[in-house]
């Protein structure tokens, strides 16, 4: 088994990170100069496609990324900012369902979709401080979600 | 004669909108950009007797305090981006709106109303909703989650029935029997009443602060789908505060203001201009207004 991470972001502007960013602004966190927004998958398939066989046939299928809008990174790495992930801890299978029994990747066994956040302060604030701050008044709920920070 | 007569149903219903003499009572209805039901539910509010004024977003929220209850309606405030109602729940007009909430005005969210009523924490208040502290706490004590059922991922849109529950007598139940079944439709992809504190949603229906809860025809609670169309814990759709002036609720009432708005309402004309199933939450709403002005002393006073 072998685990897959995809973030697919927006090449137009994302009007959720803005929104998000405008209000945690105006919450106080006056040090937040940016807040980027991906969407972030993890697979899990059965060894037989590599990562680079897996991730171009996957990002063909226009399910998770539309190469008009969207831009994909495999196996992301962030070295700037502070980046957390933000998850429903119930996943719906919709999305599982369709890529194995509709589009034929039956090496998936399964998808975990969540949320990215990369936030980019200056100033004195602690970083990842300030992040989880962020993140606990806003940017995800106890009530169904978790969240870990991707380092 | 009222529509009642006319019709011999709905009697509470119509005498729910019906009317006093001296000043109405004037009704905020909270505008955020994505809001879509602002229109049908000024509707619902004059039809009860009162005076609908659509409040936007960015205007100054200390105005708001002339106003003798509010209505935040359903839509997507903001595009639901990141949870549905989280961003309009920072906003400072729901601030005004909580300390409005706390002097005993009425407050009634609809569908993503009360998306930002439990973002915001003001419901259900057993004692931990609003108390956070600015920052690097959260708030809410329950969350509407996206929609679980057996065959629709998302939005979900139907007539759906509920169940009179609340015990105690409230700002939106005094047209209402308790056990009563009515017929409201929803329309919602995140509707589902869950809550990291196991116990609360138990405890809303054993303190009586849940208003409506889903059932099938005969009133009978059942978690399946789809008599619960979400997946809510004990098949919650509306809730109160322990006040009763504050109540947020998935169901769509002004969607139900008159009979004609009801699927196979295939009567005649003046059977369906009859006040609907929903109407009876705003003449409450209204009742309780004028009770409180008179209580005050100032009943037909502007401020």
């Amino acid at each position: 088994m072998k685990k897959i991470t995809l973030a697919v972001g927006l090449r137009i502007p994302d009007n959720t990170a803005f929104s998000a960013l405008t209000t945690l602004r105006r919450l106080g966190h006056d040090e937040l100069i940016d807040l980027r927004r991906m969407d972030y998958y993890e697979f899990e398939v059965d060894e037989e496609d590599t990562e680079d066989t897996f991730a171009s046939r996957i990002v063909k299928t226009d399910i998770i990324v539309n190469a008009n809008k969207h831009h994909a990174h495999l196996a992301p790495v962030f070295r700037e900012g502070v980046t957390f992930i933000v998850f429903d801890r119930e996943q719906e299978g919709g999305l599982l369902h369709t890529l194995r029994d509709r589009l034929g990747f039956g090496q998936l066994t399964s998808v975990r979709k969540g949320t990215l956040w990369q936030f980019f302060a200056q100033g004195d604030a602690e970083p990842i401080g300030m992040a989880e701050k962020a993140i606990l008044e806003l940017l995800y709920t106890p009530h169904y979600q978790e969240y870990v920070r991707l380092v | 004669m009222d529509a009642a007569d006319r019709t011999g149903k709905n009697r509470a219903a119509d005498e729910a909108g019906g009317r006093r003499e001296g000043r109405k009572a004037r009704i905020a209805v909270i505008y955020f950009p994505g809001n879509n039901c602002e229109e049908e539910t000024m509707v619902a509010i004059r039809t009860a007797g009162m005076e609908p004024s659509l409040f936007r977003w960015n205007e100054d929220p200390e105005t708001l305090e002339k106003f003798d209850g509010y209505v935040l309606p359903g839509g997507w405030a903001y595009e639901d981006r990141v949870r549905a109602g989280a961003i309009a729940a920072k906003e400072p007009i729901v601030e005004q709106i909580r300390k409005e909430a706390a002097k005993g005005k009425p407050v009634l969210g609809i569908c993503n109303g009360f998306q930002v009523l439990a973002e915001s924490g003001m419901l259900p208040g057993l004692g931990t909703a609003g108390k956070g502290t600015a920052q690097g706490t959260h708030r809410a004590s329950f969350a509407l989650a996206p929609n679980r059922n057996p065959f629709i991922c998302g939005y979900y849109c139907t007539w759906i029935r509920v169940k009179v529950s609340a015990g105690k007598r409230n700002a939106f139940n005094r047209f209402l029997k308790e056990g009563q079944v009515i017929r409201m439709p929803i329309a919602h992809g995140e509707g589902r009443l869950v809550s990291k504190d196991h116990t609360l949603a138990a405890r809303l229906v054993e303190k009586g602060q849940v208003m409506f809860r889903y059932c099938d025809v005969k009133g009978n609670i059942s978690e399946d789908f789809p008599v619960n169309p979400n997946g809510a814990e004990q098949n919650i759709a509306a809730i109160c505060n322990s006040e009763g002036n504050v109540m947020g609720m998935m169901p769509h009432p002004e969607r139900a203001n008159f009979m004609r708005q009801l699927p196979g309402m295939q009567e005649g004309w003046e059977e369906a201009e009859a006040a609907g199933p929903g109407r009876p939450i705003f003449g409450s709403m209204r009742e309780y207004i004028e009770e409180r002005q008179g209580a005050e002393g100032n009943p037909g006073e502007g401020p």
